[in-house]
């Protein structure tokens, strides 16, 4: 029976946090309207911006290690199976849009903002709500939500198809670095490129930028969701972040594998 | 002289501790209003619910003869705005940044014409050089003087006041009362400001502490 009340309350909050995601969702659509005020618009920029930078800019560098590092693996372990193939760059240019472009890209891009920019969201929006900044807002007469989530809301999805499609050069360079070291003779750039780009299809490009904008938008919408959940008591900012964390990995991963098993069945 | 702000038959608890029972006050346009409280009475729950960001229990807030909650977000920053005793600022601004938040969310009013009211206003406060500091730059009596110029900003009809003389050198203390009596006599604007023991009060139209829950002239 205690197995079972667990089991049900478990049930219902991650009910209740889904159906509270879905409200905030709705709440920055409708609190976007007050974007058309030029004032209002010009201090959501600044934060917009501020936020963009943070988790997309400040980003490309661990991005670009792990790019570079999944590159020489994935042409490594290829060359070594299909190396001596006669078509090996078609090969390789189907294998990487299989296995890159659809699927590991959004997941690692994912999973960078997860561990360096949502994080850190929650952690300030927690700390905003234990120093009671947010009970100032409301006393000046302004949603927090319109200073907090619209910037996170609209800068995470775009940082996440940018870190995705950065991901993706810069994996497809290292690995077309490694087959020139590997190759006798010298692999064109442009033609290797060329051949990996062939094979994605419309189709493919829009699942993966509904990847990165879905995963984007709900990854954000949990920091803010855990990052206002926070309470006064010591430890509750880390247990907030690590909840945060928590769901925003099975978000993400839910969102990635329902595109890929529906549109790629 | 007709009232700017009204409290009917409030009541307030938190958990089974009641704060305020049957409390009534009234507060007239261009008045100045002493609160004394003494520790943990309720003075900033008084506040705060004049500045109808706390709901009592039961009772109701008037701001003219309107409900405050028939008021829109826009009417209530016109009409009444509170100086927090600690905190109070955000601390991913400047305090600069931090006065001028409220004005460019609620006017239409030019970055430039904002940023010069409020050197005009921290000039004559002499808070000048606080305004390129973060908040975590500031000493708790600097944090609650950068709260009063976001307050002096906004200018609202009733000013808030939370124990900020708390901490204040004597020196300080009478420079900034006298300033703000000055200027709130000039703006035609209404204070209610909560004081503790050791604090001035001469500058004061009516004085009322707290007793039995509710306010009392004294």
């Amino acid at each position: 029976m205690d197995f079972l009340g667990k089991l049900g309350h478990i049930t219902v909050k991650h009910f209740s946090m889904l159906l509270d995601l879905v409200g905030l969702f709705a709440k920055s659509f409708i609190i976007s309207t007050s974007l058309f005020s030029k004032n209002k618009f010009s201090l959501f920029w600044q934060l917009f911006i501020r936020q963009l930078y943070n988790s997309g800019l400040k980003a490309a560098y661990v991005n670009t290690i792990i790019a570079i590092l999944v590159g020489i693996l994935m042409m490594s372990l290829t060359y070594s199976i299909l190396g001596e193939a006669g078509n090996f760059i078609d090969y390789y240019a189907k294998l990487f849009v299989l296995v890159i472009v659809r699927e590991i890209g959004p997941l690692i891009s994912g999973v960078i903002l997860i561990a360096r920019s949502a994080n850190a969201v929650t952690a300030e929006i927690g700390y905003l709500q234990q120093h009671q900044q947010l009970d100032v807002l409301q006393s000046l007469r302004i949603d927090p939500l319109y200073l907090l989530v619209l910037p996170v809301f609209y800068a995470f999805p775009l940082s996440l198809l940018l870190m995705f499609f950065y991901f993706d050069l810069v994996c497809l360079f290292s690995s077309w670095v490694i087959i020139s070291l590997q190759q006798p003779e010298i692999i064109n750039l442009n033609t290797f490129v060329l051949a990996v780009v062939e094979k994605i299809s419309l189709s493919e490009l829009i699942i993966s930028v509904s990847k990165a904008l879905i995963g984007g938008v709900f990854i954000g919408l949990a920091c803010i969701y855990f990052g206002m959940s926070v309470e006064m008591r010591f430890a509750s900012i880390s247990k907030s972040i690590s909840s945060s964390t928590t769901s925003q990995l099975i978000i993400l991963f839910t969102v990635n594998i329902l595109l890929s098993v529906v549109a790629y069945r | 002289m007709s009232a700017l702000l009204c409290l009917e038959d409030i009541k307030l608890c938190f958990n089974r501790n009641v704060v305020f029972e049957k409390l009534n006050f009234t507060l007239a346009e261009n008045s100045i209003v002493v609160i004394e409280t003494g520790v943990l009475d309720g003075g900033t729950s008084l506040l705060k619910i004049c500045n109808a960001t706390l709901s009592p229990e039961q009772g109701k807030v008037y701001f003219g003869d309107r409900l405050s909650t028939q008021l829109s977000t826009n009417e209530l920053f016109q009409q009444v705005g509170m100086q927090f005793e600690s905190e109070g600022l955000l601390s991913m601004y400047t305090v600069l940044e931090n006065c001028k938040l409220p004005l460019s969310f609620h006017s239409h009013l030019s970055d430039d014409v904002i940023v010069e009211q409020i050197v005009i206003l921290a000039a004559k406060f002499g808070f000048t050089h606080l305004l390129d500091k973060y908040p975590y730059q500031l000493n708790d009596v600097q944090l609650r003087l950068a709260n009063l110029l976001r307050l002096l900003v906004i200018a609202p009809k009733v000013f808030l006041l939370d124990e900020i003389q708390a901490g204040m050198s004597g020196i300080l203390r009478n420079s900034i009362l006298s300033t703000l009596v000055e200027h709130l006599k000039e703006t035609q604007r209404s204070m209610i400001m909560t004081i503790t023991a050791g604090d001035v009060d001469s500058f004061t139209d009516t004085k009322y502490q707290i007793i039995d829950n509710r306010l009392v002239r004294s």
